[in-house]
């Protein structure tokens, strides 16, 4: 991933985290998107989607991989929340709301102290180096039910509000970093074809999962192989989705309640049903 | 252990050397193993992180209670206020608000953010006041009815410290740290009930004040300055604000002096006590 690139319309240079050219002013830089984007992450990945291919072909599956490959192009972005997060979503176009939960944001400033090292190595800091704080963590999803062990509700994205600025990582992002010994440095060794732009997604999520299809398996089948939740976070598998910028409630197409209503929180959740219901965005 | 707490997000990561867990207010607080790959899914966009520098796993279960109560009590007084729904959900919620307050250190922080800044456009305070009235719910009511009293000297004080040149900070960053701190410390709205406060609750405040101020740098050039912009009455006011009687406006000048005086004997105190101090070893 360069420090910088080349601006397309007034060809100057436009430093990393820069979301507009600092030049001419123009928008829309998502530098995740732009790493997935790189011709040699795209060349990788078409090499291992075609291995897949043709594993998928020799075992006997190439029916499945394809009707996988096809369902995977529908997936969505989920972000699993609890209540309180999504009613701040909810309101987030309502000053009344944004106003106070403005004071009392804090920002995260670890301490300089050994303890914290290890939370300051964390993945997105090799994975996504000076716009980390710019990127919004989601799962992929074929049911619209995220990581519900993070959240009781499953707030599923718009395509048309995040299909710009989303890249997709094959796996969860520290244990990918864990698993291939990737260390910080300017300039990482990050292996290549593990990403994708939010099109090429699909491809993405065939090539790493089609050795779990068999003769058996059916199209109901699809939704648990892209995302199994497992008895602890530990054991969850999933594609990670990478979302740069903000998200608020009109990025939202539906939410899903995972968990049963309970006393005191009742009114909240109707604050975010009527909430939502005023964007058109349904609440299952 | 340390930890990151967050009342809205609902769960508190404890760092104890090289392992991480986590408490969740919806899990019983048991504490479950984590991976750092699960920080960004735990704590999602909730910015109202605190971190604790010491605890065990009983003072960062008890934390992570209190800031969710806060949490839940913000919410639902901002849904009690919130002009756009319906009446029974914003009646529901000044019923709940009423029960959260009878916790005397969640209705002090609630305050503490409340008088920060002016109820702004949506926020329908007659309506929610209206709601409460016939003592049913006391708590609820006096909250509304003391907020909606003190509009005029939340905005001064709001507008004064909008006025506070970022440079007396120490810079932009400084200055959210400061404005942060000060909510906290409730300085806010200390200052903004100055307008009608009793010299014995100006002493209980400055007592608290000069135990928590010496954290923030530029206290003195700020209250300084904060002074210096309430003290220009002819600053414009945004649409529907109300002016501050003179008497009242004076008053807070005067508070915030008398704590800018406060915090400079204190640290002369502290000055000749260490000095005491090196001079006997």
């Amino acid at each position: 991933m360069p420090q910088s690139i080349s601006c397309g319309s007034c060809g100057n240079k436009i430093p990393q985290s820069s979301e507009t050219c600092p030049h001419c002013g123009r928008p829309g830089i998502y530098w995740n998107v732009l790493a997935a984007e790189d011709p040699a992450e795209e060349a990788e990945l078409m090499d291992r989607y075609e291995q897949a291919k043709a594993e998928a072909t020799a075992r006997g599956v190439a029916k499945q991989f394809t009707s996988f490959e096809l369902a995977l192009a529908n997936s969505r972005a989920v972000i699993a929340r609890p209540e309180s997060e999504v009613l701040r979503l909810a309101s987030s176009t309502r000053q009344l709301y944004a106003t106070y939960y403005q004071l009392i944001d804090a920002g995260v400033r670890l301490p300089d102290s050994d303890e914290w090292d290890n939370l300051r190595e964390l993945a997105d800091v090799v994975l996504f180096a000076k716009y980390k704080d710019s990127i919004r963590f989601a799962t992929l999803s074929l049911n619209g039910i995220g990581l519900s062990n993070y959240g009781s509700c499953s707030v599923v994205l718009k395509d048309e509000m995040i299909a710009h600025r989303t890249s997709v990582l094959e796996e969860n992002s520290a244990l990918f970093v864990q698993r291939h010994r990737i260390e910080i440095s300017k300039f990482p060794d990050i292996p290549k074809g593990r990403r994708a732009t939010w099109t090429d997604r699909a491809k993405l999520c065939v090539t790493k999962l089609s050795k779990k299809l068999t003769a058996t398996t059916r199209p109901e089948d699809y939704s648990g192989i892209l995302l199994k939740q497992g008895a602890t976070s530990n054991d969850d598998e999933f594609v990670e989705a990478h979302i740069f910028g903000p998200i608020t409630v009109l990025s939202m197409q539906r939410i899903i309640i995972t968990e049963p209503d309970e006393g005191k929180k009742s009114v909240i959740r109707r604050a975010i049903e009527a909430k939502l219901s005023a964007h058109n965005v349904p609440v299952n | 252990m340390k930890a990151l707490i967050s009342g809205r997000a609902g769960v508190a990561l404890i760092v104890d050397g090289q392992t991480l867990q986590s408490v969740d207010i919806k899990n019983s607080l048991r504490p479950v193993e984590r991976n750092l790959g699960e920080v960004p899914f735990l704590f999602g966009d909730a910015r109202d992180i605190q971190i604790v520098e010491s605890g065990n796993l009983e003072s960062i279960s008890e934390q992570l209670r209190e800031e969710s109560r806060f949490t839940v009590g913000l919410d639902l007084v901002l849904i009690g206020l919130d002009s756009e729904l319906a009446r029974d959900i914003r009646h529901d919620a000044l019923f709940e608000l009423d029960k959260v307050l009878r916790d005397q250190s969640i209705a002090e922080r609630l305050k503490n953010v409340l008088y920060a800044e002016p109820i702004p456009e949506g926020g329908d305070l007659r309506g929610a006041l209206a709601m409460t009235a016939g003592n049913l719910w006391k708590q609820a009511h006096e909250l509304l009815g003391s907020l909606r009293e003190a509009q005029p000297a939340i905005a001064a004080v709001a507008n004064a410290w909008q006025a506070i040149p970022t440079k007396t900070f120490g810079g932009s960053e400084a200055r959210v740290e400061f404005r942060h701190a000060a909510i906290r410390l409730g300085l806010f709205h200390i200052i903004a009930l100055g307008a009608t406060m009793t010299d014995h609750s100006t002493r209980v405040f400055e007592s608290i004040v000069a135990r928590h101020i010496p954290n923030l740098a530029h206290w003195d050039l700020v209250m300084q300055q904060w002074a210096l912009a309430l003290g220009r009455r002819d600053t414009p006011l945004p649409d529907g604000q109300a002016r501050l009687e003179d008497s009242e406006h004076e008053h807070i000048v005067e508070i915030l002096k008398r704590l800018r005086r406060r915090k400079k004997a204190k640290a002369k105190k502290d000055e000749v006590t260490l000095r005491h101090e090196e001079h006997t070893h």
